[in-house]
C-alpha cells in the first residue's frame, strides 16, 4: 500500500501542534504550596474529565456511565486518602501553624469531608450516576469552606 | 404527635369553658328576674358571641392539624436525587435525559457549487432504569434519535424516531442493542466522524470482567454479510448461522488507555448468486487508545486490519468480500487508521486535529466502480459556554478513490450547537 505524502505532512503538523500545546495548556502545576495542592490539581483534572465525558462523540450511555463511575471512584479515593493523611497530621493544613480554634475547624471539616467521600463511594457502588455531581459539589463546598476559614490559598 | 394540642390552645379552651360556667351564673339570676327582658337580650347576645368564638377556635385548630399532617407526610416522602423519578416499584429508579443538537453543513464537491443544510436529527432522548435485585443491580437503557425516515424539508421537517440503544445490564452481563465491542475506544473528538470510523451498533450478548489494570470483554454479536457481486451491487444474504465473535482487552493507567480487539466472522452466501451456497471465515485485529499529555490533552489513535472488517468500519464503505458468478466468496483485506490530537486551549475551549485513512485490497471480481481508498483531514474549535452545552466549528476535507482510479473531493464546513440534559 502506498502511504500518501500528505499523511507525513499531517503527522509533522501534529508533532508541531503537540510541541506548541505544551506552551499554551491550562496546566495547574504552579508552585506547590503543600501536598494537598497536588491532590487539588489531580482532582481538578478528574473533575474536568468527568464534566466532559458527555461530549465524547461515539460513547454510548453505558460507556459514559462507566467512565463517570471510574472518574468518580478515583476522586473518592483521592479525597479519602487526603482526609486520612490530614487526620494523621501528615499534611496538617499545609504545614501551617494553627490556633486551637482553627485546629477545631480543620478537624470538623476534615471529618465532614470523610463522610462526604464515603457517601460518594456509596453512590458509585449503587451506580447512582446522577447523584455524583451534586455530591461532588458538596465536597467542593467543604474544601472551599476550609480554605476560606483558614485563609488558605486554593491552588 | 399530630393530634397533640399546643399549651396555648389548651389555655384557650379552658378560658372558654370558664366563660361558659361564668355565664351560667349570670343566666340563673336572669331567669329569676325573667321580667327584665333587656337583660335576657344582652345575655343571649353574649352567648352568641361566645359560640362564635368557639367555632372560630375549632376551625383554627382543624387547619393547624391538617397542616401538621401535610408536613409529616412530606417529611416521610423518600428524598429524590436530581433529575430522578421514583417509580411505583420500590426497587426501581428511572432517570430521563437526552440531547438537543443542531448541525449545519456547507459542502463543496466536484459536482456542486455548494450545498447548505440544517438538521436537528442528532437530538436524542434516553430512559435509564436501575433496579436492585437479589443478583445485583439491574440497569436498562433505551435511547432513540431522529435519524428514522426523512421528514419533508419543504414544510415540517418531521423526521422519525430511530432506535439507538436498548439493553440491560446485570453484573458482568450486557444483553441488547448497543455499540459493538469492536468499536474504537478512543474515537476523535470531532463533529463529523473521520472516514475510517470503526463503528457499528447492533444486538449482542456481552460478558465483561474488570480488573485493577483494565478489563476483558467477550461478545457475541449480530452477523450480517455484505458482499459485492461482479456487477458492483451489494448482496446481503440473510441466512447467517453464527454470531460475530469479538474479544477486547483494555489497559488503563495514568498514561491513558490502550486496547486490542479481535473479530471473527462467518461470511455466507445462501444461494442468492448462481444458486450456490458458500461460506468463508475471516477475522480482523484492532488497536486503539489514547495517550495523555499536559494534564488535559490527548493523542488518540486507532488502526484496524483484517479480511472481515467490511461493515465494521467507515459506514460500510467497503463490503467484506466479493462473490463471483459461480457464487464463490472471496474476502477483501482492508485497513482503517486514524490519528487525532486533542488540545485544550483552556478549560472550556478545545481543538482536535484529525487524519484518517482507509484502503481495501480489492480483488479481480470487484468492478472498477467499487471504492478503493479514502482519506479525511479535519480541524475544529469547540467551546463549552455553559455546563453540558457546546458550540463547535469544524472544517473537513475528504478524498475518495474508486478502483478505476477516479477520485472525488469533498470540503465541508460544519457548525454544531448542542445541550445535554
Amino acid at each position: 500500500m502506498k502511504i500518501p505524502r500528505t499523511f507525513f505532512s499531517y503527522i509533522l503538523m501534529l508533532v508541531v501542534t503537540i510541541f506548541i500545546s505544551g506552551c499554551v495548556s491550562p496546566q495547574a502545576d504552579k508552585q506547590e504550596a503543600c501536598e494537598s495542592s497536588e491532590h487539588s490539581k489531580k482532582l481538578r483534572i478528574l473533575l474536568h474529565k468527568l464534566d466532559t465525558v458527555t461530549f465524547e462523540p461515539s460513547y454510548s450511555e453505558l460507556e459514559r456511565d462507566q467512565y463517570r463511575l471510574g472518574y468518580a471512584s478515583e476522586i473518592s479515593h483521592i479525597v479519602g486518602e487526603m482526609v486520612k493523611r490530614q487526620q494523621n497530621k501528615e499534611i496538617a493544613a499545609c504545614g501551617m501553624d494553627l490556633s486551637t480554634q482553627q485546629r477545631q475547624i480543620f478537624d470538623q471539616l476534615s471529618l465532614k469531608l470523610q463522610v462526604q467521600a464515603q457517601q460518594l463511594l456509596e453512590y458509585i457502588k449503587l451506580q447512582q450516576t446522577e447523584s455524583i455531581k451534586p455530591q461532588l459539589n458538596r465536597i467542593n463546598q467543604t474544601c472551599t469552606s476550609c480554605h476560606q476559614q483558614l485563609n488558605l490559598e486554593i491552588q | 404527635m399530630l393530634t397533640k394540642k399546643e399549651p396555648r390552645e389548651n389555655f384557650n379552651f379552658l378560658l372558654i369553658g370558664l366563660l361558659l360556667i361564668n355565664g351560667l351564673f349570670y343566666i340563673s339570676p336572669a331567669i329569676a328576674s325573667a321580667n327584665d327582658a333587656e337583660e335576657i337580650k344582652l345575655l343571649r347576645a353574649q352567648m352568641q358571641m361566645m359560640m362564635k368564638r368557639i367555632d372560630e377556635l375549632e376551625k383554627k385548630q382543624s387547619i393547624k392539624e391538617e397542616q401538621a399532617i401535610a408536613k409529616a407526610v412530606k417529611q416521610e416522602m423518600p428524598k429524590k436525587g436530581k433529575g430522578v423519578i421514583d417509580l411505583m416499584s420500590d426497587n426501581t429508579t428511572l432517570s430521563v435525559g437526552g440531547r438537543i443538537q443542531m448541525n449545519t453543513f456547507y459542502d463543496w464537491d466536484d459536482s456542486k457549487q455548494g450545498h447548505l443544510f440544517y438538521n436537528v436529527r442528532d437530538s436524542r432522548l434516553w430512559l435509564k432504569s436501575r433496579t436492585r435485585t437479589d443478583y445485583g443491580l439491574l440497569s436498562a437503557t433505551l435511547e432513540a434519535d431522529f435519524f428514522g425516515s426523512d421528514g419533508d424539508e419543504r414544510t415540517s421537517n418531521s423526521h422519525n424516531l430511530r432506535l439507538r440503544h436498548a439493553y440491560l445490564q446485570l453484573g458482568s452481563i450486557t444483553i441488547g442493542q448497543t455499540n459493538s465491542l469492536f468499536n474504537s475506544i478512543a474515537a476523535p473528538d470531532v463533529i463529523a466522524a473521520p472516514i475510517d470510523d470503526v463503528f457499528v451498533r447492533q444486538p449482542q450478548m456481552r460478558w465483561t470482567e474488570s480488573f485493577d489494570w483494565g478489563k476483558l470483554a467477550i461478545s457475541l454479536e449480530q452477523p450480517e454479510s455484505t458482499l459485492t457481486d461482479s456487477s458492483g451491487n451489494r448482496v446481503t444474504p440473510g441466512t447467517d448461522r453464527f454470531p460475530d465473535l469479538v474479544t477486547r482487552l483494555t489497559w488503563r493507567g495514568d498514561w491513558g488507555e490502550s486496547s486490542v480487539a479481535a473479530l471473527g466472522r462467518e461470511i455466507r452466501n445462501d444461494g442468492v448468486v448462481a444458486d450456490v451456497e458458500d461460506e468463508a471465515y475471516g477475522g480482523a485485529l484492532s488497536l486503539s487508545g489514547k495517550f495523555l499529555f499536559f494534564d488535559y490533552d490527548d493523542l488518540r489513535y486507532g488502526i484496524s486490519y483484517g479480511n472481515a472488517l467490511g461493515r465494521y468500519m467507515a459506514g460500510n464503505f467497503f463490503n467484506v468480500g466479493s462473490i463471483d458468478d459461480q457464487g464463490k466468496i472471496q474476502l477483501i483485506p482492508a485497513v482503517a487508521a486514524h490519528i487525532s490530537y486533542r488540545h485544550w486551549w483552556n478549560e472550556s475551549i478545545r481543538s482536535s486535529f484529525t487524519f484518517a485513512h482507509v484502503q481495501a485490497e480489492n480483488n479481480g471480481v470487484v468492478p472498477a466502480s467499487s471504492n478503493k481508498m479514502g482519506q479525511s483531514y479535519s480541524a475544529n474549535l469547540l467551546w463549552i459556554p455553559v455546563e453540558n452545552s457546546q458550540l463547535g466549528l469544524e472544517y473537513l476535507y475528504q478524498r475518495t478513490e474508486l478502483q478505476s482510479g477516479v477520485a472525488s473531493d469533498l470540503s465541508r464546513l460544519l457548525f454544531k450547537a448542542s445541550y445535554d440534559f
